[in-house]
């Protein structure tokens, strides 16, 4: 029988449609995100824990407890999900695809005043308050090497009347951070400008070429910053506010705390024992070379890291408040106990 | 707060007033321009230059296909971060449709008016500006209504990366902050403002092609 060439469409469809079904339930079926390298021997079953993949150095302290074996000793398998935009984060912790996120404190002030059921359980970054420990800075600014401006003093003088542009994203590190480093300089805050990037190379970029101000960066890219010709100014320790200046927080669901409060206790240990590990000196030049490994950067660089699991609520305030000074949150809105839980402190960890 | 409430708050602090009348001034000066660009240039090159049309078309052809996303830290770096940048993000969109539609316009013209028109006597200007204009016309506002509608979804987009300011900026800012009510707000008063934008410019096309009668 002659088969019509009506047929052939038809049954060419039903194989295409077929296959591309078959490449789908592949796909759904592998999509648990990347195995993480370790395990405890195949003898203890392992407790996921799901996080996004970061591409800055938030990565350092899950590779390091990943690769060390923190995690496995605590029981616990990492499973990276796969890369999240920032805006997306959140979202990907409160429709469970992921178990934890991490934030700086105005930041998941903002996420529990919009009604995020949230909490942070931990510390993640730390702002070094001694020399020793001085190129870890939160972050470090950048001006063009013609930039008039040479220190945070010059500004005073700077395009007076005009705004200073400067990378940033309203409420987070990259505002909380310059507006205090401006109100310790007496010069008036309301200048800023906050431009969005998706990154911190794109900031370099737009300083380079004269469309900002003033880049503020996160390691892995302080090297990168001064390799093509740019002048640091300052870091986020100029804002005179010590170790609070560069602190973050781990976070989980309030309902995977109350429902997992084992699997968060053990990520809180270990994570905090890769922070330690990191931390030391003669681990340093180790932990940046696996965060650059990881990011495919040639520059290295890290954090400095919470030594413990406290988490000192003077270090939370400050952040608070600046959020009341900046309009967003109204005087005793939220307190610094409507933020974070102590539930997970252990003084055994350090 | 609701949905409703942080639109009406946020217009009554003249805040979404002033984003949106800055992102209209990017579609706008990026739409003219590309109007002023593609509809003489579509014109000019589908009725004269059909080898220059034929030769070209392809590479322009893939021009189009670009993703304009993919494109965001191209125009960075050529224009910068401010207006330039994203009136040239809106003129990149919006030029396509114009141009495409316009040449398509006039390939398609009807052939018996054409023969007419030249049997009596019609000129090259007159040709142009009196015959293949006004016939062209319904194809032109199609890629104008594409057009408009893609430079305000791309001013949007483009908002949010390396910008201070724009209806697309206040959306991240609010995405940032967590500020869901007003997060939905933009979204629905952006939908708003497209079927604004789109309902005038269907009005305008019938104000231009009055002597047109529907089909159906």
């Amino acid at each position: 029988m002659a088969i019509t060439r009506n047929t052939k469409l038809i049954i060419g469809g039903i194989v295409v449609l077929a296959v591309i079904v078959g490449i789908g339930v592949d796909f759904l079926s592998g999509q648990k995100g990347q195995p993480s390298s370790t395990t405890a021997g195949g003898s203890k079953e392992l407790a996921e824990i799901r996080t996004y993949t970061r591409t800055d150095c938030g990565i350092t302290p899950y590779l390091v407890a990943d690769q060390k074996g923190f995690f496995a000793e605590e029981g616990l398998k990492l499973v990276y999900t796969g890369t999240v935009a920032y805006p997306q984060q959140l979202a990907s912790v409160l429709n469970g695809n992921n178990d934890i996120g991490d934030a700086h404190p105005n930041e998941l002030a903002m996420f529990i005043k919009g009604g995020a059921k949230v909490k942070g359980v931990s510390r993640d970054d730390l702002e070094p308050i001694d020399e020793v420990n001085a190129e870890y800075r939160h972050m470090k600014y950048f001006v063009s090497k013609d930039s008039a401006i040479k220190s945070w003093k010059d500004i005073q003088n700077y395009k007076v009347g005009q705004q200073i542009l400067i990378n940033g994203t309203i409420p987070s590190c990259t505002t909380f951070v310059p507006s205090n480093i401006f109100d310790r300089y007496n010069l008036d805050r309301n200048r800023l400008k906050f431009v969005t990037f998706d990154s911190d190379q794109q900031a370099l970029q737009a300083v380079t070429q004269g469309d900002i101000d003033i880049a503020q960066v996160h390691p892995p890219y302080y090297n990168l910053a001064k390799e093509i010709g740019l002048v640091q100014i300052g870091d986020s320790f100029d804002a005179g506010l010590g170790a609070a200046t560069g602190v973050a927080l781990y976070y989980f669901p309030d309902k995977y705390i109350a429902e997992h409060p084992d699997r968060v206790q053990a990520f809180v240990r270990a994570i905090t024992k890769a922070q330690i590990w990191a931390n030391q000196s003669q681990n340093r030049k180790e932990a940046a070379e696996i965060t650059a490994k990881a990011l495919n950067v040639n520059s290295t660089g890290t954090h400095y890291y919470a030594f413990d699991t406290s988490i000192p609520e003077e270090q939370i305030q400050p952040w608070l408040d600046d959020l009341v000074y900046g309009g967003f949150l109204k005087e005793g809105e939220l307190a610094v106990a409507d933020i974070i839980t102590h539930q997970f402190e252990d003084p055994s960890v350090k | 707060m609701t949905v409703a409430g942080a639109v009406i708050d946020s217009l009554k602090s003249g805040q979404l007033i002033r984003q949106t009348a800055l992102s209209l001034v990017n579609v706008g000066i990026g739409f003219l321009l590309a109007i002023f660009i593609c509809i003489p240039f579509g014109l000019v090159i589908g009725t004269y230059y059909k080898i220059f049309e034929k030769s070209l078309m392809p590479f322009l052809r893939m021009c189009e296909k670009i993703n304009p996303f993919a494109l965001f830290p191209v125009f960075m770096i050529l224009f910068g971060i401010g207006h330039l940048e994203k009136v040239m993000v809106v003129l990149w969109v919006s030029q396509w449709p114009l141009l495409f539609n316009t040449i398509d316009g006039v390939r398609n013209l009807d052939v018996t008016i054409i023969k007419s028109a030249r049997s009596m006597g019609a000129r090259k200007g007159n040709f142009l500006l009196k015959v293949i204009v006004p016939m062209t016309l319904p194809y032109i506002f199609t890629g104008v209504k594409q057009s408009v509608q893609l430079a305000f979804f791309m001013i949007i987009a483009s908002e949010m990366v390396g910008a201070n300011e724009g209806l697309g900026w206040q959306f991240f800012s609010a995405n940032m902050a967590y500020n869901v009510p007003m997060m939905f707000g933009i979204i629905i008063y952006v939908t708003v403002l497209a079927i604004i934008i789109n309902v005038l410019f269907t009005k305008i096309e019938k104000w231009f092609s009055v002597w047109k009668q529907s089909t159906f």
